[in-house]
């Protein structure tokens, strides 16, 4: 009996782990009650990276070795890039929108894509290991790639021109991620940049003088930004993404402060220079928290849909731009798991609106007045219109 | 001198172990040939859900097997992730609709070549339910969009033994060994699918018993453990290191072959975070328990374990609830 007993019970733990999912609440909400996208455009598989240029929106299928290019006025995919090898990743304009950077992790090469000749692809480079993202400088002469495979950061310098290869050049950062996977924040000023170390869990923070500088923060520190005014980067603000907090190094004292109150899983920022806000997606808490980065103080928090990820400062629409100034700028705030867009007064810090895209992991470009944001699950993008 | 910590050691292996041992010593307190029927099991689930959770069952039992040769015990538990602590003992609930259970199942077997001597082995199996979230690094919690994921599979064996070598009317000394192999699966893209530690660990204590009178008996359990390796904060779900182990243990008859029984199970222990050095991995547990004994030989034990909202740092809490069955073989 006793040995029966202790068979049944055997039997009952291992019968345990086959418990259904299926009962438990899911984290996916309903958009059907928003405004539904203008259009949506099938693309190709996993769509994700996403950057606009010469009225053309391009658009990685990180699930195959695709770029669909999109004509922003028809919405149609007018051309299919293919990749020799690997798979595309980061997208990013550049030189004043003739030409566009891709990253491609697998292969660890940067693409330079011609806007301006019927999408060719110029050249591809060895840039490293995992390349994850590419920002350029304030003259459009400069790119820089973080490599989450290597403890560097490679700067490519264009001086000479697109027309021919950069001249590349490893800065030596600390460690990336210990696997070679995940990602690696790459954030550029006016005369610094950062990159966090996540093999190290700080920040390296480099002068174009070569100055080099470690920051310590919180655990993860995942995010970053950096601000300016009077000429000159004044603030690095970083998100610690194990600790939920958020900390600002002052370059020019070079201390960091880490705020009090705690920031559930900061995972984007987005920068209004001239009011020196920043907006911070806090993936873990649904808001967006927005600060005064001049007095590093918290201005509030905006609610947002489920699992916010990626915020944008949009550009300044045609009939706005003489204004010259971007107060009352939008920012838009892709929920990843809400399926839906939040658009965000930047100056009010009030929800203008809220929009239905389609499921998954979205990325967005921006292109005249229509929104385009990438669908990972869905394998579309979805154009949405601003107002 | 503090190596690097692994955070499934603070939410499984620590308290499990302390639960093992714990249940171990309470079994052997049980068989003390002082007053072997009017001893109670200790509870020590502690543990937060890892292969060790129920494990580490070997450890302590030895210590006053009495006549029996052969220990065997099943059980199951269930865990509910309610949050984590940071680096600065802040302490933050789970991500908005998110969810993150555990679900163990274990198996021990222990063999008593002496009456002071025990080895054993524990075969475990973990599932994971993760919805919206997930494990992140330095023990925290990781929002994601990734809805009602499952995975589960074998978790890290568990090889155990123990010595006793002090021992009076009223109470007695222990030492004890564990080296938990990496047998269960790491996966950092799939997290659902992670069931181990991904490094060895070994870690070996002290086991104490006061046994004032017939009704009260109290443990005492302080332990040491650290991993073969050293994982990075960022790969593994499960960060095992180097840590001390603490247990204290009441328990109180209140009815024949019914015993009450409270807990207070931590661990305080260090990882290496980068340049930034070390930092500490701490949390306590508090784990109310109901024994009952069929007789002699076998009985049953459920547990809850509570993480509190103090003293934590660099680790995810949980409630959890625990049922053990138990069984000495001639």
């Amino acid at each position: 009996m006793k040995k029966l007993l202790l068979f049944c019970v055997c039997l009952g733990l291992l019968a345990s782990c086959q418990t259904s999912p299926a009962a438990f609440p899911s984290v996916q909400a309903s958009s059907s009650a928003l405004p539904a996208p203008f259009a949506t455009i099938q693309v190709g598989k996993s769509p994700h990276g996403m950057a606009a240029a010469q009225g053309f929106v391009y658009n990685a299928n990180s699930g195959e070795n695709t770029v669909s290019v999109i004509d922003s006025r028809s919405n149609k995919v007018v051309k299919t890039l293919t990749l020799p090898q690997g798979k595309p990743g980061y997208l990013k304009a550049f030189h004043s929108e003739t030409h566009v950077l891709l990253l491609n992790p697998e292969a660890g090469l940067l693409h330079v894509i011609d806007s301006k000749q019927d999408h060719a692809l110029l050249y591809s480079l060895q840039v490293g290991q995992g390349p994850d993202k590419v920002v350029v400088s304030a003259d459009d002469k400069k790119a820089w790639v973080s490599l989450t495979g290597e403890a560097a950061v490679t700067e490519l310098d264009f001086s000479a021109g697109l027309a021919q290869a950069p001249v590349l050049r490893k800065l030596n950062v600390g460690k990336g991620s210990s696997d070679g996977h995940g990602h690696r924040a790459l954030a550029v000023g006016l005369q610094w940049l950062a990159v966090p170390n996540p093999g190290d869990n700080d920040l390296s923070l480099f002068q174009s003088a070569g100055t080099e500088r470690k920051v310590k923060a919180g655990n993860s520190p995942s995010v970053l930004a950096l601000l300016n005014w009077e000429g000159a980067d004044q603030v690095l603000a970083i998100g610690n993404n194990a600790s939920n907090t958020i900390s600002f190094h002052d370059i020019a004292k070079n201390n960091t402060t880490t705020l009090s109150e705690t920031f559930m899983a900061p995972t984007e920022m987005a920068v209004v220079a001239e009011s020196k806000r920043l907006f911070v997606t806090l993936s873990g808490s649904n808001e967006v928290a927005a600060f005064d980065a001049a007095q590093q103080k918290l201005l509030g928090r905006i609610k947002t849909g489920l699992r916010p990820v990626h915020i944008y400062l949009a550009p300044a629409l045609m009939a706005t731009k003489h204004e010259g100034h971007d107060h009352g700028a939008e920012l838009w705030v892709a929920n990843d798991s809400g399926d839906s867009v939040t658009v965000i007064d930047s100056e009010t810090l009030a929800v203008k609106r809220t929009l239905a895209v389609g499921k998954g992991h979205h990325k967005m470009a921006f292109a005249g007045n229509q929104v385009y944001v990438s669908n990972i699950t869905d394998g579309t993008v979805s154009v949405l219109k601003r107002e | 001198m503090l190596k690097s910590f692994k955070r499934f050691y603070s939410n499984f292996f620590a308290p499990c172990l302390s639960l093992g041992l714990s249940l171990g010593l309470g079994l052997s307190v049980w068989m003390l040939p002082v007053q072997p029927a009017l001893a109670c099991l200790s509870c020590g689930c502690g543990g937060t859900g890892s292969s060790a959770d129920l494990g580490a069952i070997g450890g302590a039992a030895s210590l006053f097997s009495g006549s029996s040769k052969w220990l065997i015990q099943s059980g199951v538990s269930f865990r509910q992730y309610t949050g984590s602590f940071n680096e600065r003992g802040q302490w933050n609930p789970m991500p908005e609709e998110s969810l993150m259970q555990g679900y163990q199942a274990l198996l021990g077997v222990l063999y008593f070549p002496s009456p002071e001597s025990s080895i054993g082995l524990q075969l475990p199996l973990q599932g994971n339910l993760l919805s919206g979230a997930a494990w992140g690094a330095f023990g925290s919690v990781a929002p994601t969009d990734r809805a009602n994921v499952f995975g589960a599979g074998l978790s890290d064996l568990q090889f155990q033994g123990s010595y006793k070598f002090l021992e009076y009317e009223n109470a007695a000394l222990a030492a004890w060994g564990n080296l938990s192999l990496p047998t269960g699966q790491v996966n950092p893209s799939l997290p659902e699918w992670t069931t181990g530690a991904g490094l060895a660990t070994a870690s070996a204590g002290l086991l104490g018993l006061y046994k004032p009178n017939f009704d009260w008996e109290f443990f005492l359990n302080l332990g040491y453990s650290r991993a073969l390796g050293e994982p990075a904060t960022t790969l593994s779900p499960f960060f095992v290191g180097q840590s001390l182990l603490y247990q204290l243990q009441a328990n109180f008859q209140f009815l024949p072959r019914w015993h009450l029984g409270l807990g207070l199970n931590g661990q305080w222990g260090a990882w290496s975070a980068g340049s930034s050095g070390f930092q500490p991995a701490a949390k306590l547990k508090l784990v109310p328990s109901l024994q009952y004994e069929f007789d002699r030989y076998q009985g049953v034990r459920m547990a809850v374990g509570i993480d509190l909202p103090l003293a934590g740092y660099n680790a995810q809490t949980d409630y959890a609830l625990y049922l053990i069955y138990y069984q000495f073989i001639e």
